[in-house]
């Protein structure tokens, strides 16, 4: 019996080449589709769930209540890890890490290794307690795991900086030295497995937080948050109520007191502004938007279920194409129908044998959808960033890839089988089945539904593509273009300034300025606490920026000074003076600013200008309050260029940096392209997105291309007499598409609004971002009517032109 | 083997009630061959799905080797079908996608023969019906005679008591309506009750009798033997 069937499917798929192509094909790029995304869903939420006893492993979070305002940070005091090992029977370990760039050491260095000359420049340096090691269960190649980074100046090294440095060797003693510090060299005692790419750490070098302080008191101050907090809990701890204890032990016996003790305003209700949550290890990829200082490369809970929605819906939308295909070529089967019950079929038989070709269909298009998507997958690693892979080796891939197919095949099969095994024999045996059937009602509502998504994916993808060009072009408060940053300037030492000067003189060069501190994510970022003056224990700090700069810094950066004056260089009043921008003018509540003084931290500064708000976080949030000092921060050092000839100024900017500093490379990058990295996420989340919705109008497209193709057929006989009776191709044509189009209409009306309100709630994300325009929508509709137009044009020109003659002899 | 007593059929449109069968009853008794014959839309048709388990009776009794089976399920009544009932119809209606041989078989697996079997028995009748040598081509690729001869290979396969024959000349030529003819005349001969519903009074006259029809009733019954 399943031989016979699948004799007959496999002879109708062969039969109606049109039909299966489309049908096969349509699926299949569901398919691919869906499993692109499937892979890409699976790695973003499988972070660090390879990590042993993740599911007790935490992170903590802070928020920091102001009102409605809620800011969530992760930084924490250098005691609060070990007072959580000493005080709570519940935690198991703690570790901190600390990968500010503003501590020597941490973030990015000049690196150079014993016995050699060479310096070379390597990134992604962090402080880590051993602890660290053991909570993350991070992998040695070389060296003990258990005592790696527990002696002083001790350093770990990833697997890959060891085969860079020291091709399959072990590197276990040899030493290394930063930034040219040769008094401090630091052991190598530790090479690591590499962090795996679903990791949320990516660290190439952990240096031992073995005896370090960074500045006086600042391990045992309660105040000053540099660090990343770890903990393992016991199993079985009950989070919320250890949540509870933890706030108010850390509150009332140590935070509070300290507070107090500093003079801080506000000290005695901390515990209602700084309450301290544990974010699941598991959890920080996925749902850590709102935490501040947070990495970019941190993905977003919303966009994983969009994109599984939008990879459904294509399925959907595949699987609808063959629905409608089948129930709209319905009068071909009919009789074999008829004849199979007449022959003894029963109706159960012929819902089986209708569902194995459905099953089978799939089953083909799920092969090549499988196969397309290893084919697509070079491409879609390039474009999501990331190193996925198919999983061919995972033992659960193929039988699930063959069970979700079975699933779309019954599913997708179901309503045709039922539909034509209905079919009465006597009816279809004498020809009467009528050709605007029952099923074409609801072939109508799948046809609406399926441009219903379609047009919500174009709205979607122009409006995002909208707002992402918003980001990179509009007014953010700086200029960014031809702005070269040169890197590691501080290896200058006192140089530096020599260097910037020589700079200013190379021809295309217009300005020059010093400063670790730019509006670009990875630059030097702090906090402080600043307090209008004689108001220091009165009232509440506000937390602030406080960036060093030269006098160059504002007109480089292409900044607006709106109040008093810039730095002067060589002024020593100005080594006490202070720019602000207006939201730390407003933060402060000063009416007229320039003139009057700010403390931080007790030390009075006098304000001399403010500056124009501009963005130096990403534009989803409001500028925040900031405070330019004047002084020496050397590691960048920014050229503002003005050339047509780029290269030329490159040129000579790269032999003034040899002449100074002969055995390092020259590092430089633009500013406009460290901006838009910043939005990198962004921007691969709009190309997948856009590459998605194309793929959906392409499989509602190749639907309608059939369905239309069906339809214009069964009125073959009809348009035929109509044109006998004297109707134009004009007429015909229209008639013929003119159904179809009110459908288009259709999923218009009800694609708008839907559109609308989703994209009006995505937008409400960014502090910054466009006004939706009717002419989206208006082009969205225009752009799938004329679509949707060209796809069924072929068919029913077709027929508008056949000769009656030859339709009517063969009826 | 068939008794139908005062049966009655309608088919309603929104305004109108159409009366098919009028309080028909006739009797066919095992090895017969009837030929039922009346105008168009006399109620031949409808008379022989409903002797053919296709469709049910609105009224009146209809019993199938003496079971009464006009209130049977689709269920019950595909049962009965498939293993007493073969159909030939005036347009043969071969599945396309089947070959001479897969068309011929497909009663024999609806009613769970097994294959060997199947082979045995489809190769006969074809050897039978004289068409062997087209035992792997398709229904297109066969004249008109020999496709009718197919439809009667398949009606015969699962050898059944039944035999409902539709005009099974209407799309033939005299030369190969004869032999259509002749094989049903074999087949009667063999033991198998034969209905036919026929227009030409030549095929007719090939049956025991005649059963004449007019607006859903019979009119007349000639004993032609």
């Amino acid at each position: 019996m399943l031989k016979n069937y699948f004799k007959i499917a496999v002879r109708n798929l062969l039969k109606n080449k049109g039909f299966s192509f489309i049908n096969i094909f349509g699926l299949s790029i569901g398919v691919a589709a869906c499993i692109l995304i499937s892979i890409y869903i699976f790695h973003e939420s499988s972070y660090d769930k390879h990590v042993a006893n993740s599911e007790n492993i935490y992170r903590l979070n802070r928020d920091y209540v102001d009102g409605d305002r809620v800011d969530t940070g992760i930084h924490f005091s250098a005691n609060t890890a070990p007072t959580l090992i000493t005080d709570f029977e519940e935690v198991e370990n703690a570790g901190r890490l600390m990968s500010n760039g503003l501590f020597w050491g941490a973030g990015s260095n000049e690196i150079r290794f014993d016995g050699e000359d060479t310096q070379y420049y390597e990134e992604n340096f962090t402080y880590a307690d051993q602890a660290i090691i053991d909570i993350m269960d991070v992998q040695m190649v070389y060296g003990q795991r258990r005592t790696a980074l527990s002696k002083p100046n001790t350093i770990v090294i990833s697997e890959t900086i060891a085969e860079k440095y020291f091709r399959n060797q072990n590197p276990i003693g040899r030493s290394m030295y930063l930034n040219g510090n040769n008094e401090r060299p630091f052991k190598i005692t530790g090479v690591m497995e590499d962090f795996k790419s679903n990791s949320h750490l990516d660290f190439d070098f952990f240096i031992t937080l073995k005896d370090v302080e960074f500045g006086e008191g600042e391990q045992t101050r309660w105040f000053q948050n540099n660090y990343f907090t770890y903990v393992t809990l016991k199993p079985g701890v009950d989070i919320p109520a250890f949540e509870a204890k933890m706030n108010t032990i850390l509150m009332e016996k140590y935070i509070k007191p300290s507070y107090k003790l500093a003079g801080f305003a506000g000290w005695e209700n901390a515990e209602e502004k700084e309450i301290t949550n544990l974010q699941p290890l598991t959890a920080i990829n996925l749902y850590s938007t709102h935490v501040d200082y947070e990495s970019n490369s941190r993905n977003d809970i919303k966009i994983i279920w969009i994109f599984g929605i939008v990879a459904l819906f294509i399925l959907i939308i595949a699987s609808i194409n063959f629905v409608n295909l089948s129930t709209a070529k319905s009068a071909n089967r009919a009789k074999e129908v008829g004849l199979r019950k007449v022959v003894g079929s029963s109706r159960t038989q012929l819902i089986s044998q209708f569902l194995v070709e459905s099953i089978l269909i799939s089953l083909i298009a799920f092969i090549l959808g499988i196969l397309l998507s290893a084919l697509l997958m070079p491409l879609f690693r390039t474009t999501s960033g990331i190193d996925l892979v198919i999983p061919w080796s995972n033992i659960g891939f193929i039988p699930t890839a063959i069970g979700v197919s079975i699933i779309v095949g019954i599913l997708a099969g179901l309503y045709p089988s039922f539909y034509l095994s209905s079919f009465n024999p006597i009816n279809v045996l004498k020809g009467k089945l009528s050709s605007k059937s029952k099923s074409g009602g609801l072939r109508s509502s799948l046809v609406v539904f399926q441009f219903t998504v379609s047009i919500i994916l174009i709205v979607g993808t122009l409006i995002v593509n909208q707002q992402m060009n918003h980001i990179l072009t509009s007014k953010i408060g700086f200029e960014k273009d031809q702005v070269v940053q040169i890197y590691s300037t501080n290896a200058l030492n006192e140089q530096v300034e020599t260097f910037k000067e020589e700079l200013k003189k190379l021809p295309g060069v217009n300005n020059v300025t010093i400063s670790d501190y730019l509006p670009i994510n990875g630059t030097k970022r702090n906090g402080n606490s600043f307090v209008n003056e004689g108001r220091d224990g009165l009232d509440e700090t506000i937390p602030g920026q406080a960036w060093v700069i030269d006098e160059d810094y504002i007109e480089t950066m292409g900044m607006t000074l709106v109040n008093g004056r810039n730095f002067i260089k060589g002024r020593t009043s100005d080594e006490q003076a202070v720019i602000m921008n207006q939201a730390m003018v407003k933060a402060l509540r000063l009416e007229d600013p320039v003139g009057k003084r700010v403390s931080r931290y007790g030390q009075l500064w006098e304000i001399i200008g403010v500056v124009e708000d501009f963005n130096f976080d990403t534009m989803k949030t409001t500028v925040r309050p900031l405070c330019f000092f004047s002084g020496i921060s050397p590691s960048i050092t920014s050229v503002k260029i003005n050339t047509n000839d780029v290269s030329a100024v490159l040129a000579s900017m790269e032999n003034k940096w040899t002449e100074f500093v002969p055995n390092m490379a020259f590092r430089y990058e633009f500013m406009d392209a460290s901006f838009a990295k910043m939005y990198d996420n962004v921007s691969r989340i709009k190309v997948i997105f856009t590459a998605f919705a194309i793929l959906a109008i392409l499989v509602a497209c190749l639907g309608l291309l059939a369905l239309s193709a069906y339809m214009v057929e069964q009125r073959n006989k009809e348009m035929s007499v109509r044109k006998v009776l004297g109707a134009s191709i004009q007429t015909i044509f229209k008639l013929l598409t003119g159904k179809f189009l009110s459908l288009i209409l259709v999923a218009l009306v009800i694609a708008i609004p839907i559109a609308y309100y989703l994209m009006n709630t995505w937008l409400q994300d960014y502090e910054y971002r466009i006004e939706m325009s009717w002419t989206v929508f208006l082009f969205a509709g225009i752009m799938v009517l004329i679509i949707a137009l060209a796809t069924i044009s072929y068919h029913a020109m077709k027929s508008a032109l056949i000769s009656p003659a030859k339709v009517l002899r063969s009826e | 083997m068939i008794q139908i007593t005062d049966l009655e059929k309608f088919y309603k449109t929104e305004e109108v009630q159409t009366i098919a069968l009028n309080k028909l009853s006739f009797e066919v008794k095992n090895g017969e061959f009837v030929a039922i014959m009346g105008p168009s839309g006399c109620g031949k048709s409808t008379l022989l799905n409903i002797i053919g388990l296709l469709d049910d009776p609105d009224g009146g009794s209809f019993q199938f080797n003496g079971e009464e089976v006009s209130n049977y399920n689709e269920r019950k009544r595909s049962e009965l079908r498939k293993h007493n009932v073969g159909f030939v119809f005036q347009s043969f209606n071969l599945i396309d996608e089947l070959t001479v041989f897969e068309n011929v078989e497909l009663p024999l697996i609806y009613t769970g023969v097994k294959p060997a079997e199947r082979k045995k028995r489809v190769e006969e009748v074809l050897e039978k019906m004289q068409i062997m040598h087209r035992r792997n081509h398709f229904p297109q690729q066969l004249s008109g005679g020999q496709q009718q001869r197919v439809a009667v290979a398949r009606a015969v396969v699962n050898n059944p008591k039944l035999i409902l024959a539709d005009e099974p000349t209407g799309n033939l030529d005299s030369t190969n309506g004869n032999e259509v003819m002749d094989l049903l005349i074999d087949l009667n001969e063999a033991g198998t009750t034969i209905i036919m519903v026929t227009h030409s009074e030549h095929d007719a006259k090939y049956s025991h009798r005649i059963i004449r029809m007019l607006d859903g009733q019979k009119v007349t019954e000639n004993i032609l033997v």
